[in-house]
């Protein structure tokens, strides 16, 4: 587990990182997600080991992580734009990951290259930015470490990749703990691919919560009551994060699961009830709503 | 088997991304070694040829260009292997300008100190084996070539070591100004401030201390640069190839500056490294690494850069302390925003931090203020007899002659005098030293200006210059008299000295009495000098400030093949009327030191009066008839001197006894002891002089006190 305690860094007079606490399990996909500035590349950064936090501790396995080839082993960061030598190929840098990640798997990675349709002698400097992506991304999971950190690594990989780079995620996962760290200024992004999701806005943490728990406990109803008093009993016993009212058809946003939800306005009378799902999106503005922010302005711009 | 993340796959992995810089010190090498031999000795091999030299003069020419273009003095290789240094530093730390590749290289698990140490020795690689190679190839050009002997190889070995300790000095100092610095074009400027910083602060404050105190000396100055590898390199070298000449004290003397080098490469070395495992990765990019350094580079860049500005302005202007001031403050101002502006990569940052302006005006005020007005009392000081070991002495007639060290290297008059044991008569030395200002106040007083080295218990030299009676004759006999001063003046006087001097060959001897030179037997050498050196343990101050020279003996040594020149070294014995033993010796010989002239060898005296005073009066009076300032201007002086040639025997042989000649030195002398108003021209009769051979100068003054009353009255002006 990555434990994040505390963590401030800052650039000169600007603040980007404030009192950071997170907790990364293994085995999980953890999304960071934060507009352009909120701190995710600082945050990756001083997970990686480059920075080093100006207060609190970030330990990898319980190793702390800045200056430390212990931590680092299992450590992979794919920064948000890799760098690869000059005039390099893949195989070169295969050649170089193999002399520093001792559990480099050269035979996944050109299987992988493979099945990408990447050219092992081809130039990376003459790759697209999707295919350097891919590659950087071959790179971690090929390394054997059981961190990945990806800092913008997904953005504008088109949804065949994503399916791709998914499957294998699930497979190392399985296989050796994996787990992908994957920062993004974008939720729709990380939607099928997170377990967990954090939120960082102006370099502190808003939540940090686990994507399913945050699926199951909020609900989205729509309903038509029959009388006044069902209505009254209906809004009361249920904690209603958002009402929207149109005419007669009350959209609320509650907080429960779905058969607490189901049981509760069973109770009542109704002339139109339906229980749907909620988009993370939706989730993400419930539940920062609730916080005090407009997350719209967050992160859907 | 080799693990894969073992050092060497590190050092291979390194040498990957440099393969560019291989082929380039590759290729820079090949040319300048093998190449430029192959070169060099066809060159030779053609003057041979033109100049018809064969046999073993013609293997001695491709020797000798063998030996100058191997051996370790060769300026063109050590400034390419500075060049080379400051290249290869920058190339290998330059990752840490971009903050991708710091992202990449830093997150990898690899331990600093190996990255470190993989850059540094691939660094060094990179440098040394295309050297190597090359160095062997040119080797072997040179002696296919005939140019080749185990003297220039030995001393090609040698040049290789001293390379090499430059070059991971220079590397090592560079990359201290890579980690200090975020791109590329701040590093090179810093790291020719690490090369050149403690040379500009020396001469800054050597040039302060001139100007502000009065009792400076020139001689305090330190012609050292401690912190640069060059430095070491080149005292190194110096004692290096004498040592391949067969002199000095071999390759032992010059362990200490190799020593020296190897140290400070190796400071340079441990400072890289500490500022590497200190750069925060942030730095990628920003004119400096290290955030609290900042102000700290600013203060030390801007404070000597205001000082040397008053310096100039004060050298322009001269005397205009709200020009100095003036310049002084704008250039602080100026030099406080350009830094600013440099580490913000920002036009408007230039006067962000106004209170670093002002602390750097206020140390440049301090520091000015420390010398203007003297607050470390140097014009003050006097020693204490107490602390006082003794004093070494520059009198002005340690003027002019030149001195050797043990290595028969020439030395200044300086380090000759501190490299012997000083006059220990401490009252003495005290009580001239207390007596300094008040004679420099009585302006009619003779005096001259003294350098003195006053040598400390503690081992501490102060260096002082400053101004003494003419007229001290009891302290300045003291001084002079003793056994110490005369050792540390004349090099002949010291046994050892003249000892080593004495093993070179004589070219030729002479007496020079400044008119006339007369040859004498080299094998009267060291009869003259235990001669000399008993009459000079007789003299002192009175002798050489009262007595006229009768001559000079002149030693001339054969010329011999010394770091990488020929030298003609001499030695010289002042003959005074005092040095009865001498005199007789040369009598002797036949050799008159009684007068400079044979009065019957003369055919006329030509004396040319200059009425500079008249001259100066009628100069100034006709500028004063003068209404307007550019007529006044316009006004030339006149010649008012007259020349008259004098031929009745009678009246050459009462010139003759005036006589000074102009070839002998005039130190010492009072002010009017030597008259300034005379110019004098000896005729000598036809047959005389051998014209083909003679060498002696025409010209002399007069001694002011034996000039004929007549010849004012002959040479007037009418």
């Amino acid at each position: 587990m990555i434990e994040i305690k505390n963590i401030s860094k800052s650039f000169a007079d600007i603040l980007a990182v404030d009192r950071v606490s997170v907790d990364m399990k293994e085995n999980t996909v953890f999304g960071l997600i934060g507009t352009n500035g909120a701190g995710k590349s600082t945050v990756l950064r001083m997970v990686a080991g480059v920075l080093k936090a100006d207060e609190g501790s970030i330990t990898v396995d319980g190793i702390p992580v800045f200056d430390n080839v212990e931590a680092k082993k299992k450590i992979f960061f794919i920064a948000d734009e890799p760098y690869f030598f000059a005039n390099a190929n893949a195989a070169e840098m295969e050649k170089y990951f193999s002399t520093v990640y001792e559990e480099f798997r050269k035979e996944d990675f050109y299987r992988y290259l493979d099945s990408f349709g990447l050219d092992k002698k081809r130039k990376i400097n003459t790759f697209s930015k999707g295919m350097k992506k891919q590659l950087a991304l071959l790179c971690g999971i090929c390394s054997g470490t059981r961190y990945l950190l990806c800092d913008e690594t997904f953005d504008g990989l088109d949804p065949v990749m994503r399916q791709g780079i998914k499957s294998i995620f699930a497979k190392e996962m399985g296989s050796r703990g994996l787990t992908p760290i994957i920062a993004s200024h974008n939720l729709r992004e990380l939607e099928d691919i997170c377990d967990h999701v954090g939120l960082l806005h102006k370099g502190g943490v808003l939540l940090s919560r686990e994507l399913e728990d945050m699926k199951c406990n909020i609900q989205k109803v729509q309903c038509v009551f029959s009388t006044q008093e069902d209505k009254q009993k209906g809004m009361e016993g249920i904690e209603i994060i958002k009402k929207e009212e149109r005419g007669s058809l009350y959209t609320l946003t509650v907080r429960g699961t779905r058969e607490e939800i189901v049981g509760h306005f069973a109770t009542v009378d109704t002339v139109f009830f339906e229980a749907l799902p909620l988009s993370l999106e939706e989730i993400f503005i419930s539940e920062t709503e609730v916080a005090g922010y407009d997350i719209k302005k967050l992160i859907l711009g | 088997m080799t693990s894969k993340n073992s050092f060497w796959a590190s050092l291979r992995e390194n040498n990957k991304r440099r393969i560019w810089i291989w082929i380039v010190s590759g290729l820079l090498w090949f040319v300048y070694f093998p190449v430029g031999m192959a070169m060099l000795m066809g060159r030779k091999m053609e003057h041979n040829r033109m100049d018809n030299l064969v046999g073993e003069a013609a293997r001695l020419r491709l020797v000798e260009a063998c030996r100058g273009w191997l051996e370790a003095g060769n300026a063109v290789t050590a400034a390419i292997v500075v060049c080379a240094a400051i290249i290869c530093a920058i190339q290998g730390f330059s990752y840490l300008y971009s903050r991708k590749k710091v992202d990449m290289y830093h997150s990898v698990p690899v331990k600093k100190s190996r990255r470190f140490a993989v850059i540094f020795i691939n660094g060094v690689m990179i440098y040394f084996i295309p050297y190597l190679v090359n160095l062997l190839l040119a080797v072997l050009v040179a002696g296919v070539s005939g140019g080749m002997t185990g003297a220039i190889f030995q001393q090609a070995a040698i040049a290789l070591l001293m390379h090499l300790i430059l070059y991971i000095g220079i590397f090592a100092l560079t990359a201290v100004a890579v980690m200090m610095t975020g791109n590329i074009i701040i590093t090179i400027f810093a790291a020719m401030i690490f090369l050149g910083y403690e040379l500009v602060i020396r001469a800054l404050l050597e040039t302060l201390e001139s100007r502000c105190f009065s009792y400076y000396c020139n001689y305090s100055s330190k012609n050292a640069v401690y912190s640069s590898p060059i430095y070491w390199y080149g005292k190194a070298v110096g004692r290096l190839n004498d040592a391949g000449a067969g002199m000095g004290t071999g390759f032992l003397g010059a362990l200490p500056y190799v020593m020296a080098g190897m140290l400070l490469a190796a400071i340079f070395s441990g400072i890289a490294y500490y500022c590497y495992s200190k750069r925060p990765a942030e730095a990628a990019g920003k004119a400096m690494a290290f955030e609290k350094t900042k102000a700290v580079v600013k203060l030390l860049l801007t404070v000597p850069l205001s000082l040397v500005v008053a310096v100039a302005v004060d050298n322009i202007v001269m005397a205009g302390a709200v020009f100095v001031i003036f310049g002084a403050a704008l250039a602080l101002i100026l030099g406080n925003c350009v830094i600013e502006v440099i580490y913000e990569a920002d036009i408007k940052a230039a006067f962000r931090k106004k209170y670093q302006i002002l602390i750097s005006g206020a140390c440049t005020a301090a520091i000015a203020c420390i010398f203007v007005f003297d607050l470390i009392g140097y014009d003050a000081w006097e020693p204490s007899p107490e602390k006082l070991q003794d004093a070494v002495f520059l009198f002005p007639d340690s003027w002019g002659q030149a001195y050797m060290d043990e290595n028969l290297h020439y030395i200044s008059v300086e380090d000759y005098a501190l490299s012997k044991p000083g006059v220990t008569d401490i009252e003495a030395i005290c009580e001239l030293s207390a007596r300094k200002a008040a004679e420099e106040e009585e302006g009619d007083s003779p005096y001259f200006w003294l350098d003195v080295a006053y040598r400390m218990k503690s081992g501490k030299v102060v260096w002082r210059n400053f101004p003494v009676s003419a007229m001290e004759d009891e302290l300045l006999d003291r001084i002079t008299g003793s056994e110490e001063y005369k050792k540390m003046v004349y090099q002949a006087y010291d046994d050892a000295d003249y000892g080593r001097m004495e093993k070179q060959e004589v070219e030729e001897v002479v007496f020079n009495n400044g008119l006339r030179i007369v040859n004498l037997s080299p094998g009267d050498v060291s009869t003259i000098r235990e001669m000399w050196k008993k009459d000079m343990e007789n003299l002192s101050y009175t002798n050489f400030r009262d007595e006229f020279k009768c001559g000079v003996i002149e030693i001339e040594k054969k010329t011999s093949w010394r770091n990488n020149s020929y030298y003609t070294d001499s030695l010289s014995f002042d003959v005074y009327p005092s040095c009865t033993n001498l005199r007789k010796y040369l009598e002797e010989k036949g050799i008159s030191t009684e007068n400079y002239l044979d009065v019957e060898q003369i055919a006329s005296i030509k004396v040319t009066n200059l009425h500079t005073e008249e001259e100066r009066k009628l100069y100034e009076e006709r500028r004063n008839e003068m209404e307007d300032a550019e007529a006044q201007l316009s006004v030339g002086r006149e010649d008012l001197s007259v020349t008259k040639v004098f031929t009745e025997e009678e009246e050459i042989k009462e010139l003759a006894e005036a006589l000074y000649p102009s070839n002998l030195s005039r130190r010492w002398k009072l002010p009017g002891a030597l008259s300034s108003e005379y110019d004098v021209e000896i005729q000598y009769k036809s047959g005389e002089i051998d014209s083909s051979v003679y060498r002696g100068s025409p010209y002399a003054s007069l001694i002011a006190d034996r000039i004929p009353d007549w010849l004012d009255e002959e040479t007037a002006y009418k």
